[in-house]
């Protein structure tokens, strides 16, 4: 394979790794744009997700569409729970309280999942044969092209609820100025709310797609995607949907070309090297600008 | 000090004054020997074949009056295959429970975690099933029941260039890992040093599960064969990944990938590679036939290659108390270095006074989802 065949072929594979990044940023950058909090648990919504997929194949006999609704279904439902128990009560307490309540929550769910679903790496049920389709001299697996449909569809539907919905218009209201919003009558709890759900329901899509994709979860698989897709949405300007797209797509295809050009031992190092180099030139992040609206 | 630390230290000295009287209550004149073990986390296949396979031979033991007419009585703790859980239930084992050896960790970065500790505490250790090279080198209270890396990366390399006839190789490694960075040296200088090319390597860090960049950068070299110097829960998901990039190379593994659980995480693409191990159940030997008989019967599956190690770790560990006649550190150590001619499950074993015995390896190969044995290499020197 000569050698910019084989970029090629890293693009596909950071786009698909950049997809998973941008479903988990996404609810990072809607509950920031919202009320303000890293939401450190966010990572372990995503575990969570993967571990629901696992079961409703496994237990509930469920195929791969099926068991993904239910999969987001639950994990929405932990993120409403998590807001209303753990953040709620200290809205207007100092931001630092919340966060490191976020942490918290992060290590109490890993803890939990270790308890509940046992610590070994579970390999996940594979719901689909394996394919490998050939475009030109580069492929792509069926699981990259599951991975790009279901982040494209989840975007798109987001999109949509975001722009031409009444809650999609709370929310943009309630991240705008939450007290004119209040005066307006919108119902703030039950804003936050759906945002939490919605943010939660895509990661627990991207764990999914990962079990496929990987065929291995476990309790701390959260840990390090968190992370990176947090970055991701720094990068793109957080609190602004669509650069929570941009940023981790960017870091995807970051990552892979970091390979095939230098070390793959340099592959982490260089995706936060990214997150540096962009904050040096643009503090807001690649599409943050002062005064933008934020969901 | 406050009144609920108070509190808390006193419930601390009650604990504690239990925990001491108790066994020494219970024991009468028994042999204590603790057991690290990895139960749970990324390699507890591992863990449970050796705790299954250790408790059985343990149970035999007892049940044949002991060991000098002593019972043994064993501790078992769980390390979560992670060196600082190892070195808590390493001064468990020897601070509060005073156990005359330990048993195991079991992978080799846990061991290198323990092995300090008891050789600065003089307490003989013998972990069945760790590889690594350094972990003999830590002290003379420190042995194993394994081969070394370096032993069976060279056997590895061999096999691939004399019997296969491969003369190029890739190697993808975890280099946040001593096992697999150790391997990995091993594989490689005997490869090179018999006249075979190594055409590219890729690393990784433990816990990552996206290795599609690194294979892709190995695919466009399109080499013979990969070696895969890992677990069987990292090796599991590269070797899918790695044959649905299209990579057609011949898999080349270690004894890391001896668990029931490859074949789910491979996706089934483990087949057709060959690794080398400590044990073969077709090896026709009497030992080897009765342990594979009573440990089916006993957990209702064959026993791995870990579970054999960890029968055998027992069978050294016993010879060597009887050799020793108590359980004073400085003569068990004595009896470990030198035992030998030990009829054992991996074959015949005969300890050296360096911490490693001097046994056999074999290659297996998959073949319709089973380990086929391929070839029987007898050690080479040590």
């Amino acid at each position: 394979m000569p050698w910019h065949i084989a970029a090629l072929q890293q693009l596909i594979n950071g786009l698909a790794l950049g997809s998973v990044y941008a479903l988990i940023a996404l609810g990072y950058t809607m509950v920031y744009g919202i009320i303000k909090l890293i939401n450190f648990a966010h990572g372990d919504i995503y575990m969570l997700g993967a571990y629901f997929g696992f079961y409703a194949i496994t237990m509930l006999k469920l195929s791969l569409v099926p068991a993904m609704l239910v999969s987001m279904a639950a994990a929405a439902l932990v993120g409403v729970l998590l807001e209303r128990i753990a953040y709620r009560p200290l809205r207007s307490s100092s931001r630092i309280a919340v966060l490191i309540t976020a942490i918290g929550a992060s290590l109490l769910f890993q803890s939990t999942a270790q308890l509940v679903f046992g610590a070994s790496f579970k390999p996940f049920p594979q719901a689909l044969p394996f394919r490998r389709i050939q475009l030109g001299p580069v492929f792509i697996t069926n699981r990259q092209l599951l991975i790009f449909g279901v982040a494209v569809l989840l975007m798109v539907l987001l999109h949509l609820i975001v722009n031409y919905t009444k809650v999609g218009k709370a929310m943009r209201a309630v991240a705008i100025d939450k007290e004119a919003a209040l005066l307006m009558g919108v119902n703030i709890d039950r804003i936050i709310s759906a945002t939490f759900a919605l943010g939660s329901a895509l990661a627990a899509a991207a764990g999914i797609l990962v079990g496929m994709y990987y065929n291995r979860i476990d309790p701390y698989m959260g840990m390090m995607p968190g992370l990176k897709a947090f970055v991701a949405a720094v990068l793109g300007g957080i609190g602004i949907v669509p650069g929570a797209v941009v940023g981790g797509l960017l870091m995807g295809v970051a990552e892979n070309l970091v390979v095939t050009i230098g070390s793959s031992t340099l592959r982490d190092a260089v995706a936060f090297a990214v997150l540096i180099v962009v904050l040096l030139f643009r503090p807001n992040g690649l599409l943050g600008k002062k005064g933008i609206e934020k969901v | 000090m406050s009144r609920s630390n108070k509190l808390k230290a006193m419930f601390v000295c009650v604990s504690l004054i239990f925990m001491l009287a108790v066994p020494s209550l219970a024991q009468g004149d028994t042999i204590k020997i603790g057991l690290i073990s990895s139960l749970t986390g990324s390699v507890s296949t591992y863990g449970q074949s050796v705790r299954n396979a250790v408790t059985m031979a343990i149970d035999d033991i007892n049940a044949a009056g002991g060991i000098n007419g002593r019972q043994i009585n064993l501790v078992i703790l769980d390390d979560k295959g992670d060196g600082t859980e190892a070195a808590q239930a390493a001064r468990r084992l020897i601070d509060r429970e005073n156990v005359a050896l330990i048993l195991g960790p079991v992978i080799t970065p846990a061991v290198m975690a323990v092995a300090p500790i008891a050789q600065s505490a003089g307490i003989p250790m013998l972990t069945p099933t760790g590889t690594g090279d350094q972990i003999t080198t830590v002290g003379d209270f420190i042995f194993r029941g394994a081969y070394k890396d370096s032993f069976q990366g060279r056997i590895m390399a061999q096999f691939a260039i004399e019997n296969l006839g491969l003369k190029e190789a890739a190697i993808i490694y975890d280099v946040a890992n001593d096992y697999s960075v150790g391997l990995r040296e091993a594989f490689k200088s005997t490869f090179e040093e018999l006249g075979g090319k190594i055409i590219a390597e890729e690393s990784y860090s433990t816990g990552d599960t996206d290795f599609s960049a690194q294979l892709t950068s190995l695919a466009m070299r399109n080499p013979q064969a990969l070696f895969i110097p890992d677990y069987y829960s990292t090796a599991g998901p590269i070797l899918m990944q790695a044959r649905l990039m299209g990579m057609d190379s011949v898999m080349l593994g270690v004894d890391g990938w001896d668990s029931p659980d490859l074949s789910a995480l491979a996706g089934g693409f483990e087949e057709g590679g060959y690794i080398v191990n400590h044990y073969s159940a077709d090896v026709d030997s009497q030992v080897t036939q009765d342990f594979i008989a009573q440990y089916t019967a006993k957990f209702g599956q064959a026993p791995d290659a870990l579970a054999a190690l960890g029968y055998d770790g027992v069978l050294i560990v016993a010879k060597a108390l009887e050799a020793a006649g108590s359980t004073d550190p400085e003569a068990l150590k004595q009896a470990l270095g030198t035992v030998g001619n030990i009829e054992a499950a991996t074959g015949t074993i005969n300890m050296d006074p360096e911490g490693t015995p001097i046994k056999s390896a074999v290659i297996l190969k998959i073949t319709g989802g089973k380990w086929e044995l391929v070839d029987r290499i007898d050690p080479i020197g040590r």
